[in-house]
């Protein structure tokens, strides 16, 4: 994970936080790779997570995380189990089977898309 | 570290709500969300409600709401594609399954009508609304959501009135006639106005207007007058009431010289229970069980009804009549007029009350003089 997350911050040569825009396409793959690596996470521990990992250039917002978790939910590709912390309910998302198989797919596909984008912009490769 | 009180707790989540978050299990992320922001950066003996006042602005640009509705935008386009291939093959499936229906139909096979009644209910219930679904999700313009939700729900509607009226269900004439306004006075000023003022969809708008219009007229030619319906009715009303005075004058005479015979069956029997089934189809079209003389001033009219729509009960008892002069047919038929074999009333499932009368009328008639 970190690095493919260290790719997307290099190929775009920008030293404060990214757009929106451009994550939201790789959020998906973003969640599931952090889903793989930690077994069991819940929203706002992933935001943390990411962010820490990025050096804060990557801040997942409420507004998106929550609609691709649940999207992915659907999918059947992470499942959740809930758990009381006091008088609230904490949701904790991990990967189901097919999301464990189908996370391997979509790296790939964000690999080679990066590898596209960065002989289409013709961008040198840099370090965080 | 700041702990949050229960009340604390309610609060945010009643704000969540407020706020347009109605999902429940987007309300307990969120919820748990802002309590870990909350917990971790507030002091101890911080402000709750600033802090929190703060923070919930930073999850949004415009509005919380806007969570919600990309949750379930991505919801839906997960099941854009499902939509898409349910769509196409209930569309091709209910054609299919039309054209076979009526084949069947003009064939005379059985098994017909109920082609036909699968295949328009999948076309208006399945088929029409996935189009508008995703044809709503593909524009953005409120114009033209606005105009093709009201074309397929008049679609929806002129199918179905269709289908009732083939099946002699009610309301289907009504169906129909909605929709045909709907089209006229809704519809199409919306699609027009908004097609001509475009260049690009300008030639294309005024055609399909124009097929439209005329489309919806040839359908209303197809419809018959209310004043035509009448009339209709009225000489079947004066044909059935001329038969029915001289039926009771001739039944006078033949009581008068009627003697049983051993083994005959009981005539006049059969024509006062015969006299009870006309009955009740009358009663049933005009309200009453005895057509008066001066029905045409009354508008006691023999509406364009049909047998099989009489109420469960009466309608037994109608049956129960038909099988067992079916079953008498033998003797009831012997002699000189032979009406059974050629009675739409006694041969087919159902038939309009007035001809239904009608052939009773010649039952009787065959009664008297065989």
């Amino acid at each position: 994970m970190h690095n493919i997350l260290m790719y997307i911050c290099v190929i775009l040569t920008n030293n404060s936080m990214y757009s929106t825009e451009l994550i939201k396409g790789t959020l998906k793959t973003i969640v599931l790779k952090q889903l793989e690596q930690n077994k069991r996470m819940y929203g706002y521990e992933i935001t943390q997570r990411v962010k820490e990992l990025t050096a804060n250039r990557i801040q997942i917002t409420e507004g998106a995380l929550y609609p691709t978790l649940h999207a992915l939910e659907a999918e059947g590709l992470v499942v959740t189990e809930s758990e009381y912390i006091g008088k609230r309910l904490r949701k904790y998302y991990s990967l189901s089977n097919s999301g464990q198989k189908k996370i391997e797919e979509k790296l790939n596909e964000l690999a080679e898309f990066m590898e596209t984008l960065r002989f289409l912009l013709d961008l040198k490769p840099q370090t965080l | 570290m700041y702990t949050l009180t229960d009340t604390q707790l309610d609060f945010i989540r009643l704000d969540l709500r407020a706020r347009g978050i109605g999902r429940i299990e987007l309300q307990d992320d969120l919820l748990d969300h802002v309590c870990c922001i909350i917990e971790r950066n507030l002091e101890a003996d911080g402000d709750f409600e600033d802090y929190y006042a703060q923070v919930i602005t930073t999850f949004y640009q415009d509005e919380l709401a806007e969570i919600e509705k990309e949750t379930i935008q991505l919801l839906t386009f997960k099941n854009y594609y499902a939509m898409k291939n349910t769509m196409i093959r209930s569309g091709s499936f209910a054609t299919l399954l039309l054209v076979m229906g009526l084949v069947f139909k003009f064939m005379h096979w059985p098994g017909a009508s109920m082609m036909l009644v699968v295949s328009i209910l999948l076309f208006s219930l399945l088929f029409l609304p996935l189009v508008f679904i995703l044809k709503a999700k593909d524009t953005a313009a409120p114009t033209v959501k606005l105009s093709s939700g009201i074309g397929i729900a008049a679609g929806m509607s002129i199918s179905l009135g269709i289908l009732f009226k083939v099946m002699h269900w009610p309301y289907a004439n009504m169906l129909v006639v909605c929709a045909l306004l709907a089209i006229v006075f809704l519809f199409l000023p919306i699609y027009f106005f908004t097609g001509f003022r475009n260049p690009d969809t300008k030639v294309n708008t005024i055609v399909s207007t124009i097929v439209i219009v005329v489309g919806c007229g040839m359908l209303i030619t197809l419809v018959r007058s209310p004043r035509a319906t009448t009339e209709e009715a009225l000489s079947y009303t004066s044909l059935y009431y001329g038969y029915e005075q001289q039926l009771s004058a001739l039944a006078k005479i033949q009581v008068a010289d009627t003697v049983s015979t051993e083994g005959e069956i009981d005539r006049l029997a059969w024509f006062e229970k015969t006299n009870s089934v006309k009955e009740l189809l009358l009663k049933h079209t005009i309200g009453m069980a005895q057509l008066p003389a001066d029905f045409e001033s009354n508008q006691l009219l023999i509406e364009d009804n049909w047998v099989n729509e009489l109420p469960e009960t009466e309608l037994k008892l109608v049956d129960s009549f038909k099988k067992e002069v079916l079953s008498n047919r033998d003797k009831l038929s012997k002699g000189e007029f032979e009406v059974l074999s050629n009675s739409s009333f006694f041969k087919a499932k159902d038939c309009r009350i007035r001809e239904a009368l009608l052939c009773l009328n010649q039952f009787q008639l065959s009664l008297l003089l065989n």
